[in-house]
């Protein structure tokens, strides 16, 4: 907390809520302590600054803590204790106390009261005045350990916390840990007839099985990722054929969409045996998208292998051309498909989406850019869960160019190899949204990756010819694979990547 | 490719039915894991979602490529004694790690990469499926008509429902190629479900006649079976007795294939394998 405080950075931590079902993950900017202790902090969810229990703040989660995504308004302090996240309680899920219940049978003050709660009003001006209240209090400060008797079984708490929501009502509880039983309680000190003895702790105080099976969780999710980085190698090796650079412009300019064209995919197609001619006609004469024509060139080798085919590497060229070709129809008929779709009113829901703007749309193929400009340029150790692996950064830069696909502007910025700017980084996403329509003011990564595949979404409704089809589909798939590398490109292998 | 406007019926499955004694030259296995078995109805929606796809492609026999997408679903109804976690083994707080980044172990051991929004799993897993279909791919899985409907019902979370019925061999067909270029309907007639095809190699034993539940028979012998069932023959018998379970796992062991597990990608992978071995039967093999 205090590295957070120190370096201004934003915190993600999980919470308890006031509303059935535990915890929420909350994402907050800490900004310093409380004289009480709590931790003062912006809370970026509903944009209010508040006080948290340092002992309910479970984690940190998610992103962990990670630089600042704003700048949070003037600190103008609280209106009331409502600003004060809501009843503490242990977490529902691991942690399950058992709430000692003990009757009254002695007074505190005076006689026996038939109205507890009355009595406490009446004698307390609030639970903080209570003996029972202070004494855990004192004991929890002094580091000592309390026991008393409750239907024939000792306990022995050392306390934990003190949740002194209560005012005027005698709800105050004190969570800490019963040697006795050997696990953690829940007490209310106003059932408890009397303390009995207070002394030192007899043992230190173990740490809570919920924070001990999260730290467990954490341990085995990062020993997950260390057995994944052992097993995976991303290093360049080098290629049979390394096509000149000659070859590549002509390919690119022979290429149904030269802002789509994939230099990876050429080379590939190249070591699977293919010549740059057999290409250049497969992409130019017989407008053949390159990756279909890399398809149909596996197909072909794989015919060759299994049924014994002694082929040339121009019989392997002509059967590709013809599975290819095979394929242009399909494109034809769908693209016929729709055209009468729309032609005949009978639309899917997609068709009402409006396609985004210019504008909005390169500012969104600019963020994901710049989010992986960040991850590829920064040169510290990546917080988990944004994995560090050797070969990682060109990783990051694939998807970088696959975001040049969606603006070819954005070519100018993959050099920038020194630029940092940890704002670049786009936030985790936190919540659901399964509207339809793009809606390009919400910046998770999710929303701006889901913003733009809505958008090819609907322009791919308007397909009017194969090459439309067949742009619309790289872009769309461009935008898959950028939304599914948010914390590092898992998808990437080496040789789907080639530098320009 | 596409029949968007011919005569095959939805329903219809011309690869079923029949015993296969060849592997497609482009054969497409895929399965999903879900949080339930409510997949819905054409008038009721379904509360199970998809939290995993997987899909094995194999060119000639041989596996080309294999996708796995875990996708996070909307709802969190999985605790942790649920049938559904029984199955697969992915409990909430799993998805919520993977969704947020972390690499879980699947039930094997295997590390996965993280969750993703279930609607980019679905557009990738659609997106995978239109790049083979459009190559002429036959697709292949256990009870794919539950697979189908899971990707009818994730479809409509985020792309609604079609406004009008097409026809009442495509109507709810159209949005998913609408959105995807993907053809359920052309797909579904191409596919071969290992299911039906080992019904149809009588792998279950011949039908039975089911009378009303609940029905306890005592036999001449004095022997009383509870719940009985008779076989073609006549004879009573206590339910599935003697019958082979009509799952995955179990035709797999009946062929000494290792079964997936219910993890999408290792199920696939079982179908597909299970295929190729009832194959290798109807050629007279074991």
């Amino acid at each position: 907390m205090q590295h957070a405080i120190d370096n201004q950075l934003e915190m993600h931590f999980d919470y308890p809520s006031s509303s059935p079902g535990g915890e929420v993950s909350r994402r907050v900017i800490p900004s310093g302590f409380t004289p009480e202790g709590h931790v003062r902090g912006y809370d970026l969810s509903n944009g209010m600054w508040k006080n948290w229990k340092l002992n309910k703040i479970i984690g940190p989660s998610g992103n962990g803590m990670q630089p600042r995504s704003i700048e949070p308004p003037e600190d103008i302090g609280d209106s009331g204790s409502n600003l004060i996240p809501g009843p503490s309680r242990p977490n529902p899920t691991d942690f399950n106390p058992k709430k000692v219940k003990i009757n009254i049978d002695a007074p505190l003050k005076a006689a026996p009261p038939t109205d507890m709660e009355q009595f406490i009003k009446n004698n307390y001006a609030d639970d903080y005045e209570h003996p029972n209240v202070n004494a855990f209090r004192d004991a929890k400060e002094n580091g000592q350990q309390v026991t008393f008797e409750h239907e024939g079984e000792t306990h022995t708490i050392i306390p934990r916390s003190i949740n002194d929501f209560g005012r005027s009502v005698p709800h105050s509880t004190v969570q800490g840990y019963c040697t006795q039983h050997g696990k953690e309680e829940v007490i209310t000190p106003f059932d408890i007839k009397s303390v009995g003895v207070i002394e030192p702790q007899s043992q230190e105080l173990p740490t809570p099985s919920y924070i001990t099976q999260r730290s467990l969780r954490e341990q085995e999710l990062k020993n997950n990722a260390e057995d994944f980085k052992k097993g995976i190698d991303l290093t360049v090796q080098p290629a049979a054929v390394e096509p000149t650079h000659e070859e590549y412009e002509e390919a690119r300019a022979s290429d149904i969409d030269p802002d789509t064209f994939d230099k990876a995919t050429y080379k590939r197609v190249r070591n699977l045996g293919a010549t740059h001619p057999q290409i250049i006609e497969a992409i130019s004469a017989n407008k053949i998208p390159i990756e279909d024509y890399e398809d149909a060139y596996k197909t072909a080798l794989s015919n060759n292998d299994v049924f014994g085919i002694d082929a040339t590497s121009n019989d392997t060229h002509v059967s590709a051309l013809g599975l290819a070709n095979k394929r242009q129809s399909a494109y034809n008929e769908t693209v016929n498909s729709l055209r009468s779709m729309r032609a005949g009113g009978q639309e899917s829901p997609v068709s009402s989406w409006t396609p985004l703007s210019d504008d909005d749309h390169n500012y969104l193929a600019e963020q994901l850019f710049g989010h992986h400009m960040a991850l590829r340029n920064y040169k510290g150790k990546h917080e988990t869960p944004h994995l560090e692996v050797p070969g990682g950064r060109r990783a990051h830069e694939w998807v970088m160019s696959e975001c040049t696909k969606l603006d070819p502007s954005l070519k100018a910025g993959m050099g920038a190899r020194d630029f940092y700017d940890s704002s670049m980084i786009l936030p985790n996403d936190n919540g659901w949204s399964t509207g339809g329509s793009s809606n390009p003011t919400n910046n998770t990564y999710t929303d701006v990756a889901r913003s733009l595949l809505n958008h090819y979404t609907a322009t791919g409704m308007r397909a009017n010819s194969i090459k439309d089809f067949i742009v619309n589909r790289r872009k769309k798939n461009a935008v898959l694979n950028i939304a599914s590398s948010q914390f590092f490109p898992y998808e990437y292998t080496p040789e789907k990547y080639e530098e320009d | 490719m596409l029949t968007f406007n011919s005569k095959i019926a939805s329903n219809e499955r011309p690869m079923n039915g029949v015993l296969h004694t060849a592997v497609p030259k482009l054969l497409v296995a895929w399965d999903t894991e879900t949080t339930g078995t409510d997949s819905g109805t054409d008038k009721k929606e379904g509360s199970s979602e998809p939290i995993s796809y997987g899909l094995v492609a194999y060119r000639n026999g041989v596996e080309e490529a294999a996708h796995h997408f875990l996708s996070q679903p909307t709802s969190y109804d999985l605790p942790r004694d649920s049938g559904a976690y029984r199955v697969h083994g992915m409990s909430p707080e799993d998805l919520d790690d993977s969704y947020a980044g972390s690499l879980i172990r699947s039930k094997d051991g295997t590390v996965r990469t993280p969750a993703l929004h279930p609607h980019v799993a679905l557009d990738k897993m659609l997106a995978t499926l239109a790049h083979y279909q459009s190559q002429g791919a036959v697709f292949l899985g256990h009870n794919l008509d539950f697979d189908y409907r899971m990707l009818h019902r994730a479809h409509r979370m985020f792309y609604g429902r079609a406004r009008q019925r097409i026809s009442p061999q495509t109507g709810s067909n159209l949005p998913i190629l609408a959105s995807s270029g993907f053809d359920i309907d052309a797909a579904k007639a191409r596919t071969i479900d290992t299911y039906a095809h080992a019904k149809a190699m009588n792998e279950f034993g011949p039908p039975i006649k089911r009378p009303p539940s609940g029905l306890t028979v005592q036999l001449s012998d004095g022997t009383r079976i509870e719940n009985a069932v008779q076989d073609y023959q006549g004879n009573w018998t206590a339910p599935n007795e003697n019958r082979p379970s009509q799952s995955l796992e179990s035709l797999c062991k009946l062929y000494g294939i290792v079964p997936g597990g219910h993890d999408a990608l290792e199920d696939s992978r079982a179908a597909a394998q299970l295929f190729f071995a009832q194959v290798g039967k109807n050629r007279g093999g074991r």
